[in-house]
């Protein structure tokens, strides 16, 4: 029979079968581990929505068609039709057939799936929603991985003819997908790719190019063992080696399971990813790397230094140029013209000229810290017009895989860091003298300059612009653009520049954002202090992608992780009774928590409680005293009241005796009703012992004054603020600070 | 001849693929609840609590109830109503035969019952060495046993209608079981007995004693009251024509 044909009839003899149905209904069902208890709790929707139901359906999927293709291939061995079907067909046909029929009915379910569930998805994703990403998810993970789960299962059991030989090996092969050191290894788990986190409103193709490298690796492996099963398939009722032999007569299978073993490996160590530096760790040395050549005395100068960066967005790469007007004068003869600047290893040196001259140059590969050496030697004197044109996919350090995606070129986003932007001359004078940028992006991004909105730009006539940075020093730790909005706040005497995703610009609006921007900073520079992080009295507040984990804050800007405005965050009631409230929570944190006073972690000790309790009195002055009661102190009473009734808190003893887990949970409850609700009712009993508001405030402010403002006056590090301490400065004790389930106001 | 028809039905029901199965569901089902609410005690009551049994109670009645209903809906399938033919010969009426078979879910619907009573008691009498659990099951019963019934009988109502019903009344009742309301009169219940607890004031164990809502007994006498009836109309109803039937 011919095989089209033979494909035709497995189609519709599986179709008609009922474990094929079960299995389709089944792997319709998968994407709902995803959404267990088990996957970790997330803010960033495409996460919670994608990423986790996703991953989920691919690995359960597979297994249940691994499992299908299993009874599927064992079938004809079980019921001794093989003899029989073995004269009507060559024998590797007909399983050949029936796996392409098998890998159509798989997609088409995978198709099915998808589209079942893409209404509730784009339901709760709502405006985060984007049906191009959803699919590139479905297209990149899911479908490739049904398709291998098949193929391995089936080459294990054409090759060991015991069903459960077959299942045994291959139970063992996901199992290693568990181990710690695969989970971690973005392409040795095989059943689905790692992904640490997607953005919502900077979305980052990066973990799908990665995981589609790590999938055409994977499938092409599994292929070729699939193919060289096929020339396993017995014949003429004889055993797995001499049925090997015979089918291997016809080369063609062997042939193509060798070329596509061979793309595989060529693939695994050329990964265009990373940096291939072989050290699985950071080394504090590594900035002393290139110490021999900072070391040597600098003869040449450069001035005029300028760069043009141009990022394209579809392929992920970069292209730039820098360019240096190079002269002497120190006084000495050059002796060595041999010079050299490191830049990511991910980029390639297209040209290095000197007065539109070809110099010879050459990469070298050791690579240290995403940084890669290139030395060039210049005919003497070694000045005139030096230029460098380089171009490349932006390369991560291996050792930070996956935890951190830094430099990445997306259709909508770009972030670059250091090395990624331009070279770092190692022996030329370059840091003096400042530079100028030039950025080419598409018109409907914006240009942030070391975490600030860049404002000069030009527009090129192609639907892009030149931004334009004139830079003090040659050096530049990140660089990112993307569909940013910033929005303008004066506040406490400060300019704020707000800027967030285009994609929240509804959230901010619906919830005044901007309004509660103005009323922390005003309310809390007037009763605590100065914000700190300023810079020539402008503030840059940024909303970073969820790739870039926690904020951070430098001279002049401070930024936020991108779960700041997402609509899960902003729901979250322990900290705000709306979402404009838990943004003022947030916000607060400027004062109280990582950016301000740092707080010693205790029992009933933090940041959040004094967080908390300052919410609760911007909103008592935004809102008035009854709202603030009753969606702030009573919800307070509330949550202590049910923590001191909870059965282990009244009886300790049997706490102790209950599973890990469990007991771990009980007590992040307890710990979470603490900060977030028990040390607020504190300082309001505080507030009233001190004799009210204003002694708070009084207190409050000093508390800042003295724990933010003096230390940075004295160039002292910030120490943490404990508990001992606010008794100290508060004169009370512990015992009058006690608050029980009884609290009264 | 009443009872052999009956152990027929059960044996039936036991041996088929479906109930083994539905059982084994229930019980990992009572696990997951057991470890979700049993073990941390509702409303600030104690795990071995008459609130947190009768609120866990509340959480394994959609599954229970899905399961009798699944098994139900299987009376009402193509192949059912042909085999029907042999037990209809039997000097018994079809609806006669319909209160065996409700019989018969009834009875396994008590082996669930008793699976989870015992899940929840074993471990917690020795975990926190208390007797007060061995006293539970009636009290359980009180609660699940209208609900059981008035879901049975508005299966055989609607599966009179079109068998297929049965399963989408099984599917709805599943889903809305899983939202719970916060009312005594609900038909589960977990929630109202999670919440209920917190409203009242704590005795000198430091947590609120058990006490019997008028509104939840009132309602379950009145689930209980309507399913009876249903049932009983739908074995009048079913006399006449099935027995054409049968006779043809
Ligand atoms: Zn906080």
């Amino acid at each position: 029979m011919k095989y089209s044909r033979l494909c035709f009839v497995e189609l519709r003899r599986l179709l008609r079968k009922k474990s094929f149905w079960i299995c389709v209904i089944l792997c319709c069902c998968t994407p709902l581990l995803g959404f267990l208890p088990l996957t970790f709790e997330d803010d960033i929707l495409s996460n919670k929505y994608i990423a986790n139901p996703v991953i989920a359906a691919t690995a359960a999927g597979g297994i249940i068609w691994a499992v299908f293709s299993l009874l599927e291939a064992s079938r004809v061995h079980r019921t001794g039709t093989d003899v029989l079907t073995d004269a009507v067909s060559a024998p590797a046909l007909l399983p050949a057939a029936r796996m392409t029929a098998q890998i159509i009915l798989v997609t088409c379910t995978a198709l099915v799936c998808a589209l079942i569930w893409m209404p509730y998805i784009a339901h709760k994703m709502e405006y985060l929603f984007s049906l191009k990403f959803y699919l590139a998810n479905i297209a990149v993970m899911l479908v490739p991985g049904w398709w291998l789960c098949m193929l391995i299962m089936e080459s294990l059991y054409q090759f060991t003819r015991k069903a459960e030989a077959a299942a045994l090996i291959f139970a063992l092969a996901v199992g290693c997908c568990f181990l710690p050191y695969v989970m971690l290894n973005y392409s040795l788990r095989w059943i689905c790719p790692t992904v640490v986190t997607y953005s919502d409103a900077f979305p980052t193709y990066w973990p799908l190019r990665v995981g589609l490298w790590a999938r055409i690796i994977w499938l092409s492996l599994g292929l070729a063992l699939y193919l060289l099963s096929l020339a396993a398939v017995r014949k003429y009722q004889r055993g797995m080696i001499v049925s090997f032999l015979r089918g291997c007569k016809q080369v063609c299978l062997p042939i193509s399971a060798a070329l596509l073993i061979a793309l595989a490996v060529v693939m695994g160590a050329y990964q265009p990813f990373i940096d291939h530096d072989p050290r699985s760790y950071l080394d504090e040395d590594d900035e002393f790397f290139w110490k021999e050549y900072i070391d040597q005395r600098l003869v040449i100068s450069a001035v005029n230094i300028r760069y043009t960066i141009a990022p394209h967005l579809t392929t992920g790469t970069v292209s730039g140029t820098a360019e240096y007007d190079l002269k002497n004068n120190s006084g000495y003869k050059v002796e060595n013209n041999e010079f050299s600047f490191v830049l990511n290893p991910g980029y390639t040196i297209e040209a290095i000229t000197l007065d539109e001259n070809p110099v010879p140059f050459e990469t070298l590969p050791t690579v240290v810290s995403e940084q890669r050496q290139t030395k060039f030697t210049l005919p003497q004197p070694c000045v005139g017009h030096l230029k460098i044109m380089y171009h490349g996919m932006p390369a991560q350090r291996r050792s930070m895989l996956p935890l951190l995606v830094m430099s990445t070129v997306d259709p909508d986003y770009v972030s670059l860091y250091r090395n990624s932007v331009m070279p770092e001359m190692l022996n030329i004078n370059v840091t003096s003298f400042g530079a100028d940028y030039s950025i080419i992006l598409p018109e409907d991004m914006q240009l942030l300059w070391e975490y600030k909105p860049v404002t000069d730009k030009e527009p090129t006539g192609d639907g892009k612009n030149i931004w334009h940075v004139k830079a003090d020093s040659d050096y530049i730790f990140n660089l990112q653009a993307g569909k940013f909005v910033t929005r303008k706040i004066e506040a406490g005497g400060v300019h704020i520049d707000f800027t967030y995703g285009d994609i929240y610009d509804s959230v901010v609006e619906e919830n005044d954002i901007c309004g509660a921007v103005k009323a922390v900073i005003d309310y809390c520079s007037e009763h605590y202090g100065p914000l700190i992080y300023t810079e020539d009295d402008t503030l840059s507040l940024l909303q970073t992608s969820a790739l870039i984990t926690g904020g951070w804050a430098f001279p002049g800007a401070a930024t936020w992780m991108e779960n700041i405005l997402t609509p899960e965050s902003l729901k979250d009631a322990e900290r705000g009774a709306s979402a404009k409230e838990v943004f003022i929570h947030e916000l607060i944190h400027h004062w109280w928590g990582g950016y301000g006073v740092s707080f010693e972690e205790e029992e009933i000790w933090g940041c959040e409680g004094m967080t908390v309790y300052s919410t609760y009195r911007l909103v008592k002055e935004l809102y008035g005293e009854e709202y603030a009661k009753k969606y702030y102190v009573e919800k307070w009473i509330d949550e202590v009241k049910q923590q001191d009734r909870n059965f282990y808190n009244r009886y300790p003893a049997f706490l102790e005796r209950l599973p890990k887990a469990m007991i771990k949970q009980i007590l992040e409850d307890n710990s979470g009703v603490n900060h977030y609700s028990r040390m607020p009712l504190m300082l309001l009993k505080a507030e009233q012992l001190l004799g009210g508001e204003a002694e708070m405030d009084a207190l409050l402010n000093r508390i800042y004054k003295e724990q933010v403002i003096d230390h940075l006056a004295d160039g002292e590090v910030l120490v943490d603020y404990s508990f001992e301490d606010f008794l100290r400065d508060s004169g009370l004790t512990e015992e009058e600070l006690h608050v029980d389930e009884n609290f009264a106001l | 001849m009443l009872m052999k028809i009956l152990r027929y039905e059960l044996k039936r029901i036991r041996l088929g693929r479906l109930y083994p199965i539905m059982l084994l569901c229930n019980i990992v089902y009572a696990c997951i609840w057991m470890w979700q609410i049993g073990l941390s005690g509702v409303g600030g009551t104690a795990p071995f609590s008459k609130w947190t049994y009768l609120a866990y109670c509340g959480a394994m009645l959609p599954a229970a109830v899905l399961s009798l209903l699944l098994s139900q809906a299987n009376y009402y399938s193509e192949k059912q109503q042909k085999a029907d033919i042999l037990p209809l010969s039997s000097p018994y009426t079809a609806g006669e035969l319909m209160l065996i078979r409700i019989t018969a879910l009834l009875i396994c619907f008590l082996i669930i019952f008793l699976g989870e009573y015992l899940l929840f008691s074993i471990p917690f009498a020795l975990f926190f060495g208390t007797a007060e659990v061995l006293g539970y099951p009636l009290i359980g019963l009180i609660h699940m046993l209208p609900t059981v019934i008035l879901m049975l009988a508005l299966g055989c109502l609607i599966g009179k209608i079109r068998g297929w019903l049965v399963y989408v009344l099984a599917a709805v009742t599943f889903i809305t079981g899983l939202a719970q309301f916060s009312v005594p009169f609900d038909l589960f219940g977990n929630k109202f007995f999670s919440e209920y607890p917190l409203k009242l004031p704590t005795g000198s164990a430091g947590e609120p004693a058990f006490e019997i809502v008028p509104l939840w007994i009132c309602s379950r006498i009145v689930y209980f009251a309507v399913g009876v009836v249903i049932l009983l109309l739908s074995v009048r109803r079913n006399r006449k024509p099935t027995l054409d039937r049968a006779e043809n």
